[in-house]
């Protein structure tokens, strides 16, 4: 060690002597009053507080775990309303039934009767008739 | 839960040197209150901690000294540096008239901030608790001569740093 009139032991008693700050008074009611509360039973009290290790879980990152949640809450509203729409456009358009064609025909050929307009220009053009299997047209053609 | 006769008597009797410690410890003062009130909410929920424990404060001075490492490691993970931290000087000695005096504690405090937190902590148990090498290596579980020699150190460190002023002003 260095003599230069600084030894350890001057500076022990230098730095020993001196006097460390004061602890505030003021903090005594207030350090004991928590003390005690938080030392009272919880049924005692109402604690609106989550549980401690739920707060371990979800404080680090909060605005990711929101940001989770919104991402969850969208996808369960896109997916009911996706129950309620039609999967395709044309899937809402219904085609008549054949009664009702069958009727509208009629309503027209009565139409036409009081019109007195002619069959012929009035009634719709007979539908094709659809071929024939080729097994029944050689047997048509045996027969002539 | 402690009586509460028993909480105030451990806080008149330990408070003022738990509250030192951790100043020096924290070089803060909320940082020290929270902790300080850490501790004997502590003490409140759990007094049976105390139960068969010859030395009250060298078992508080333990657990105010866990508490601060606590701080000192929730710090780290908040990449906040604690030695640039602890440069952050909160007074941890009484003001005094004597303006020499002043400034020696000024400076003191300043050097001790540049410690690493563990020679601080031997120092500061050793000055101002008076524990022996064998009471502080107990205390902070350390084997004898580390405590030693962080002691050393840590004197070396405050020497060199505080040797142009005390030759100025003795």
């Amino acid at each position: 060690m260095k003599k230069t009139g600084f030894n350890a032991d001057d500076l022990e008693r230098r730095l020993e002597s001196q006097s460390l700050r004061r602890l505030p008074p003021e903090w005594r009611g207030e350090i004991l009053t928590a003390a005690r509360a938080a030392a009272r039973p919880r049924s005692a009290t109402l604690d609106f507080r989550a549980p401690s290790w739920w707060r371990r879980v979800f404080w680090p990152n909060p605005v990711a775990w929101a940001g989770v949640a919104a991402a969850w809450v969208a996808i369960l509203i896109l997916n009911h309303a996706g129950r309620w729409e039609p999967l395709t456009p044309s899937a809402g358009v219904h085609s008549p039934s054949p009664g009702l064609v069958l009727a509208l025909i009629e309503h027209r050929r009565q139409l036409n009767e009081l019109l007195e307009v002619p069959a012929a220009e009035s009634a719709p053009a007979p539908a094709p008739a659809p071929p024939a299997p080729r097994g029944a047209l050689a047997r048509t053609n045996r027969i002539a | 839960m402690a009586a509460p006769c028993d909480l105030a008597r451990w806080y008149d009797e330990h408070a003022q040197a738990l509250f030192a410690f951790l100043l020096n410890l924290t070089r803060n003062e909320a940082d020290t209150r929270d902790l300080l009130q850490a501790l004997f909410v502590k003490l409140a929920t759990r007094p049976d901690l105390l139960d068969g424990v010859r030395d009250e404060r060298g078992f508080l001075l333990r657990t105010a000294h866990n508490l601060a490492v606590d701080l000192v490691r929730r710090r780290d993970t908040r990449t906040r540096n604690y030695e640039t931290y602890a440069a952050e000087a909160a007074t941890v000695f009484a003001l005094t008239a004597d303006a020499d005096e002043q400034v020696f504690r000024e400076r003191l405090t300043e050097a001790l901030g540049e410690l690493p937190v563990e020679q601080r902590a031997v120092v500061h148990l050793k000055l101002w608790e008076g524990l022996t090498f064998e009471a502080i290596a107990e205390l902070l579980d350390i084997p004898l001569n580390t405590a030693a020699s962080r002691y050393r150190y840590g004197l070396d460190k405050l020497r060199e740093r505080l040797r142009p002023l005390y030759e100025e002003i003795r």
